[in-house]
C-alpha cells in the first residue's frame, strides 16, 4: 500500500508504535479490553491529518464503532475526530480522485471479493471495481448478486472454524466457477482466511490483496 | 387483570409516549410504482394487483384466486 | 449436553454436509431471484419503503402500552375476549382453561411461531388434546416428528420425494412426488379436520390498534379455514405485533410479502374483527386473543434492544445469512432461528445457555441490509456479546486469551517480541482456541510490516 501511495505522489508517515484498533476484543464482547487498546490507537493517531489503512474492517471499527466504544469516555471527542480522517485504501484513492492515475498490466481472469465491512459498513461498492478496471488486460469476472461473506469474521473463524471453512469454500467456489484465476480482496482478514482454505483444499487459485495486486500490475 | 397491569406497567417504566398523536404518512408515489395505494379499504389497496395485466398468462387457479380474494375481502369488510 | 456443545456438534456436521448445503442454496436462490424481481417490480424505492415502515414501527413501540389498550377495547366491543399472558406458562394455562371450558379434544392450528415459542403442541399432547397442523409445511414437519426448519418455510429442507414417502407412510396416501398431487393429498386430509375440530388456533401477522382487528396473511388459505370453521378461535399474538391503523397494511402487507416470499402480496389476506356477530351465518361462535409477553416487555426496556421488537417475522434475515445457509435451521434448536433468533433467543431464554448463538456470526451485516423494517440486527448481536461478557458467560480460555491480547497490544515492545516469537506462540494456542478437531493453523508472514518499513525507501 505504501508503495502505491508513494507512486501516486504521497508521503507517508508510519508510526512504528502502533498496535491495533481494538476490533477483535470489541467483536468478542470484551469492550474494556477493546477500549484499552483503542485508546492507545487514538493517542497515536491523534496528530495525523489523514489515516489510510488497507483494511475495511479496521476502518469500519473506527468510523462506525468508536462512537459506541468511547461514548461517555474522556476520549470521546478525540475518537470522534478520527472518524473523519480515516480511510480504507480504495476509499482514499476515490476521495483523492486518484483512480484515473492507476495504471498497470495484468493479463488474466480476476475476481474481486469485497469484504463485508467494506461493502456494508463503509458503503464501498463500485470503487474497487473501478480501480481494477484501470489495469490493462484484466478480465474482471464478478459473481452475480451481493458479495457473500468469506467466513473470516475475526474470532468467529477460530471459534466456529468448521462453519467458517465451509463459508470460505463456498465463497471461493463462486469465483472458481467463473474460471477466475486470481481473487483480489481489500481486507487482510478475508485474504488470510481464503488463502488458508485454498491451501487446505488444494484449490488452484491465487488470492491477493488489492495493494499486492496493484504492485504486481504496476511493477513497483 | 393483574397480568395485564403488570405487562402495561413494565412497558410504561420508561415513558416514551410521543407527544404528537399523529403518525407521519408515507408518500405513496415515492415508494410504490403503482399508486395511490394507501387506503383502509382492502379492495382499493389491492386494486392494482387485480387489474394488472400479467406478463405471463395466468393459469386458471391464479385467475380464480384473484376473484376469490375479492369476494372474500368483500365479505370481511362488510362484517 | 449443553446447548453450546450441541450447537457446535451440529454445526460441524452440517458444515461438512455438501448435499444439505446445496439443497438449501437451491431453495434460497429461487427466493433471492423472486425477491429481487419483486423489489424492482413493485417499489420505486425499496429503501424508502423500509424507512417508512421503520418509522411506523418506531411510533408503535414508543406508544405500545396505549396502543395495546386501544386494541383490547376495540376488539372486545365486538365480543372477543382478550387475555394477557406474562409468560409461556400463563399463556398455556389460559389455553387449557379455554379447552376445558369447551371440552375440547381436537385442535386444528395454522402456522404460528408464537405457538412454537410457548410449546403449544407439547402442551396439547400432555393434556390429551389432539393437534393437527394445517399449514402444509408445518404439517409435513409434524408428520415427520421434526421441528420447523425455517420461520416462514418450515419444510424447505424436504424434497418432494421425501414428502411423498411421508404422506404414503403417515397418511396412507398413494405414492407420488408431484407437487400439485401432494398438495391435494394434504387438502383432502385437512378438509374434514377443519370441520371436526373443537378449537382453531392461529397466530396473527399484525394486530391493528385503531380498529381492533387481527390480520392474517397467507398463501394456502388454511389460516382462514382454521379460524372460521371450528366453533372457537384462539389466537396467540406477541405484544409487539401492533400496527396503528388499517391503512398501514397497504405498506406492511406488500413489504412482508416481498421480503418473506418474493410476492407482491400473498394469496389470502384476512382482517378479523371478531367472532360471529348477530345476524351473521358463519364464523366461530367465540374468539379469544391471548397477548403474549414472555420476555418482550423486558427487552423493550433494555437500551439498544427495543428496535428488535419491530420484527415482522418475514424470514429475510435467515435467507440472507451465510451462517444459516451453511448450518440450516435445525442447528439453532430454537423456534426463532437465524439472525433474529440469535438476538432474541439469548434474551428470552437466557444468556447462560444461549449466548453462543450471538457469537456464531461473522458479523457480515447481510441481515441488517435486508431487514424490511431497518433493524440493525448485527449490531444487536454485538450488544448481546457485550452483555454475555458482562454477565461472565464467556469462556474462561477466551477471557484469558483476550486479556493477554490486550496486554500485548498495549505496548509496541511487547508486540515486537510476540511478533518474533509469533509463529511458535500462535501454533501453541491455536488448538486451544479452535474448538473443533480440525487442526487448521494458518501461516503467519515471515516479516512484520515494521521490519519491512525499516528497509524501505520512500
Amino acid at each position: 500500500m505504501a508503495k502505491i501511495l508513494n507512486h501516486l505522489g504521497y508521503k507517508i508517515d508510519y508510526n512504528n508504535q502502533q498496535t491495533c484498533c481494538g476490533q477483535p476484543a470489541f467483536n468478542a464482547g470484551h469492550r474494556d479490553e477493546a477500549r484499552k487498546v483503542a485508546s492507545r490507537f487514538v493517542d497515536i493517531f491523534n496528530s495525523a491529518d489523514v489515516i489510510v489503512g488497507p483494511s475495511g474492517s479496521c476502518t469500519a471499527m473506527i468510523k462506525n464503532y468508536y462512537p459506541i466504544l468511547f461514548s461517555n469516555h474522556k476520549l470521546e471527542n478525540e475518537a470522534s475526530k478520527l472518524r473523519y480522517k480515516v480511510f480504507e485504501f480504495s476509499e482514499f484513492l476515490a476521495q483523492q480522485d486518484q483512480i484515473k492515475n492507476i495504471s498497470g498490466k495484468y493479463s488474466g481472469k480476476v475476481g474481486f471479493h469485497n469484504s463485508c465491512h467494506s461493502y456494508r459498513e463503509l458503503g464501498i461498492h463500485q470503487i474497487p471495481l473501478d480501480i481494477l478496471q484501470k489495469v490493462k488486460g484484466i478480465e474482471l469476472l464478478q459473481p452475480s448478486g451481493e458479495p457473500v461473506c468469506c467466513g473470516f469474521g475475526g474470532l468467529f473463524s477460530f471459534k466456529f472454524d468448521e462453519i467458517a471453512a465451509t463459508m470460505a469454500k463456498t465463497r471461493i467456489g463462486m469465483f472458481t466457477s467463473l474460471n477466475v484465476e486470481t481473487i483480489v480482496t481489500n481486507d487482510p482478514g478475508c485474504l488470510m482466511h481464503m488463502r488458508q482454505e485454498a491451501i487446505d483444499r488444494q484449490i488452484d487459485v491465487k488470492i491477493l490483496h488489492l495493494t499486492e495486486f496493484l504492485v504486481q500490475a504496476i511493477k513497483l | 387483570m393483574n397480568s395485564k397491569n403488570e405487562i402495561l406497567n413494565r412497558l410504561r417504566r420508561n415513558d416514551t409516549a410521543d407527544q404528537k398523536n399523529t403518525i407521519a404518512f408515507w408518500a405513496d408515489k415515492e415508494i410504490f410504482i403503482d399508486y395511490p395505494r394507501r387506503s383502509d379499504n382492502l379492495i382499493d389497496m389491492f386494486e392494482k394487483q387485480f387489474n394488472k395485466s400479467e406478463t405471463t398468462s395466468p393459469s386458471w387457479p391464479q385467475r380464480y384466486r384473484s376473484f376469490y380474494i375479492l369476494a372474500h375481502i368483500g365479505a370481511e369488510i362488510s362484517s | 449436553m449443553s446447548e453450546n456443545s450441541r450447537f457446535l456438534n451440529q454445526s460441524q456436521l452440517f458444515s461438512r454436509d455438501e448435499n444439505h448445503r446445496l439443497k438449501i442454496l437451491k431453495a434460497i436462490s429461487t427466493y433471492d431471484d423472486q425477491v429481487d424481481r419483486m423489489k424492482s417490480d413493485q417499489f420505486i424505492d425499496w429503501q424508502q419503503a423500509r424507512l417508512a415502515a421503520a418509522k411506523i414501527k418506531k411510533y408503535v413501540l414508543n406508544n405500545l402500552p396505549s396502543l395495546l389498550e386501544e386494541f383490547e377495547e376495540k376488539i372486545s366491543s365486538r365480543g372477543t375476549k382478550v387475555l394477557w399472558a406474562r409468560n409461556k406458562e400463563e399463556a398455556q394455562k389460559y389455553f387449557i382453561d379455554i379447552a376445558t371450558q369447551h371440552q375440547a379434544k381436537k385442535v386444528v392450528k395454522s402456522k404460528s411461531m408464537t405457538t412454537e415459542e410457548i410449546e403449544f403442541n407439547e402442551l396439547c399432547q400432555n393434556n390429551g388434546i389432539e393437534v393437527v397442523e394445517s399449514d402444509l409445511g408445518e404439517l409435513i414437519v409434524q408428520l415427520a416428528n421434526e421441528k420447523p426448519y425455517h420461520i416462514v418455510t418450515p419444510a424447505m429442507h424436504k424434497s418432494k420425494s421425501e414428502i411423498g414417502k411421508l404422506f404414503q407412510t403417515r397418511l396412507g396416501a398413494p405414492s407420488t412426488d408431484d407437487a400439485e398431487l401432494l398438495t391435494m393429498i394434504a387438502r383432502e386430509h385437512l378438509r374434514q379436520i377443519y370441520i371436526s375440530s373443537d378449537i382453531g388456533v392461529t397466530g396473527a401477522n399484525f394486530i391493528v390498534a385503531h380498529d381492533g382487528a387481527l390480520v392474517m396473511t397467507e398463501n394456502e388459505g388454511n389460516g382462514r379455514l382454521t379460524m372460521s370453521c371450528p366453533p372457537v378461535h384462539v389466537a396467540f399474538v406477541g405484544i409487539e405485533k401492533v400496527i396503528p391503523r388499517l391503512m398501514d397494511l397497504s405498506l406492511f402487507l406488500p413489504l412482508l410479502a416481498t421480503s418473506g416470499t418474493g410476492q407482491q402480496i400473498t394469496g389470502y389476506n384476512s382482517i378479523i374483527r371478531g367472532p360471529r356477530q348477530r345476524g351473521e351465518i358463519d364464523g366461530p361462535e367465540e374468539m379469544y386473543v391471548i397477548l403474549v409477553d414472555n420476555g418482550r416487555s423486558e427487552l423493550y426496556n433494555k437500551d439498544h434492544f427495543r428496535p428488535i421488537l419491530s420484527c415482522i417475522r418475514c424470514g429475510a434475515c435467515l435467507n440472507a445469512c451465510p451462517v444459516y445457509r451453511t448450518i440450516g435451521g435445525h442447528t439453532y434448536h430454537t423456534p426463532y432461528q437465524g439472525p433474529i433468533g440469535s438476538v432474541i433467543t439469548p434474551q428470552f431464554r437466557g444468556m447462560e445457555e444461549w449466548s453462543h448463538l450471538s457469537f456464531a456470526s461473522s458479523l457480515c451485516a447481510s441481515c441488517t441490509s435486508v431487514c424490511p423494517v431497518n433493524i440493525n440486527i448485527h449490531e444487536l448481536l454485538l450488544e448481546n456479546r457485550w452483555e454475555a461478557h458482562q454477565k461472565k458467560k464467556t469462556d474462561f480460555t477466551w477471557n484469558l486469551g483476550l486479556k493477554m491480547w490486550a496486554w500485548i497490544m498495549s505496548d509496541r515492545f511487547r508486540l515486537n517480541i510476540v511478533s518474533k516469537l509469533g509463529r511458535h506462540i500462535y501454533r501453541l494456542f491455536m488448538p486451544i482456541l479452535s474448538q473443533s478437531k480440525r487442526k487448521r493453523i494458518p501461516d503467519l508472514p515471515s516479516k512484520s510490516f515494521k521490519d519491512m518499513w525499516n528497509n524501505y525507501e520512500q
